[in-house]
């Protein structure tokens, strides 16, 4: 006798998108992927700009935007798979063999929560930072002056970089919780898949 | 969107820790939060829903909730203290006689630094804190059916 499409078995109910698994899963693990790229690209830029180099600002709202929209498509890819993972793949096979597993899937998803205020904050510092990179012109040597017309006395230099320093730790933070989110993700789905 | 990298750094940092402190709460104390039974696809609204829903309702899902709230306690906060801000802006531009938009009110270098060490010590926190709760948590789902497909299901 055949299961019906997507039940694993028939005497457990059928839960939210249980059918849908595989495809979610496969969206999930791209728009993931798009998200590392992304955030990654956007610390590096951080560096950069805490470290006075020239930095294009158009690039900077490019990966911002760009990781804050695969961030948030990420997590709500994540959270339609869940209530699946929690009975299908968590509560019928991973607690019973591989419970360190299920406990570095729910570390995974706590951690994607804490990542989005950063990704959030990250994109409301870029925004004026790349306005700010627009109005420095950088020097041949490819090192943006230290002028900042913008910074009228030492305090409010000190506060620009602070600023810089404060982007440069969200947008780290997220490529950090981005990276080892999908490292966390493709180990569990090595142990057990979709 | 904020205009000036000070007040953007300021709220950032604001939305992070508030964020980060209430999903800590979240972890260390059962707040009634929405909880996701999935085999009775129902929401309910408690700390546990195994006494209301029986034995389906001992396999739960808080991580919805706990989720929404401190993101959504974390947002709320921040926008408020967005309009205060803008409030107090201009409230002494009025009594400045001043019409200079973002001259004023911006936050100095000190408080801008521990904006920045509150940000980071509660997303550690936070993370430490999940790490040691999870780190080694013996399995708490029921026991369901066996799902492994007998030799039956195999047969084309």
């Amino acid at each position: 006798m055949r299961r019906p499409f997507g039940r694993y078995s028939e005497q457990v109910p059928p839960v939210f998108l249980q059918s849908w698994g595989p495809l979610l899963v496969v969206i999930h693990a791209l728009s993931a992927v798009v998200l590392c790229g992304a955030s990654v690209h956007q610390a590096v830029l951080a560096t950069l700009l805490l470290l006075r180099r020239a930095v294009r600002g158009r690039l900077l709202r490019v990966y911002s935007v760009t990781t804050l929209l695969s961030y948030l498509a990420t997590v709500t890819g994540g959270a339609l798979l869940y209530p699946r993972y929690r009975v299908v793949i968590r509560a019928l096979f991973l607690d019973q063999n591989a419970p360190w597993a299920a406990n570095l899937f729910d570390f995974k998803e706590n951690l994607a929560t804490l990542g989005l205020p950063l990704a959030v904050g990250a994109l409301l510092l870029a925004m004026p930072l790349s306005q700010r990179c627009a109005r420095i012109s950088p020097t041949p040597g490819d090192v943006v002056t230290d002028a900042d017309p913008a910074a009228d006395s030492d305090a409010a230099a000190d506060s620009q970089r602070l600023a810089s320093l404060t982007f440069l730790v969200m947008a780290l933070g997220t490529a950090l919780v981005a990276v080892t989110n999908l490292i966390a993700g493709l180990v569990c789905t090595a142990v057990r898949g979709a | 969107m904020l205009t000036d990298a000070r007040r953007a750094a300021l709220f950032a940092c604001w939305f992070s820790a508030v964020t980060s402190a209430v999903f800590f709460v979240t972890g260390v104390v059962a707040l009634p939060v929405p909880l996701y039974v999935p085999l009775v696809h129902r929401w309910v609204m408690s700390a546990s829903a195994a006494e209301q829903l029986g034995p389906l309702g001992s396999l739960t899902m808080d991580y919805f909730g706990r989720s929404l709230l401190a993101v959504g306690c974390g947002a709320v906060t921040t926008l408020l203290g967005m309009i205060c801000l803008r409030l107090r802006h201009r409230t002494s531009s009025l009594v400045d006689g001043k019409s200079s938009p973002g001259t004023s009110l911006k936050p100095s270098p000190i408080q801008l630094q521990l904006a920045l060490a509150y940000a980071v010590t509660a997303f550690l926190l936070c993370a430490a804190l999940f790490a040691y709760k999870l780190y080694g948590r013996e399995p708490s789902s029921p026991v369901l059916p066996d799902p492994s497909p007998t030799s039956a299901d195999r047969l084309p």
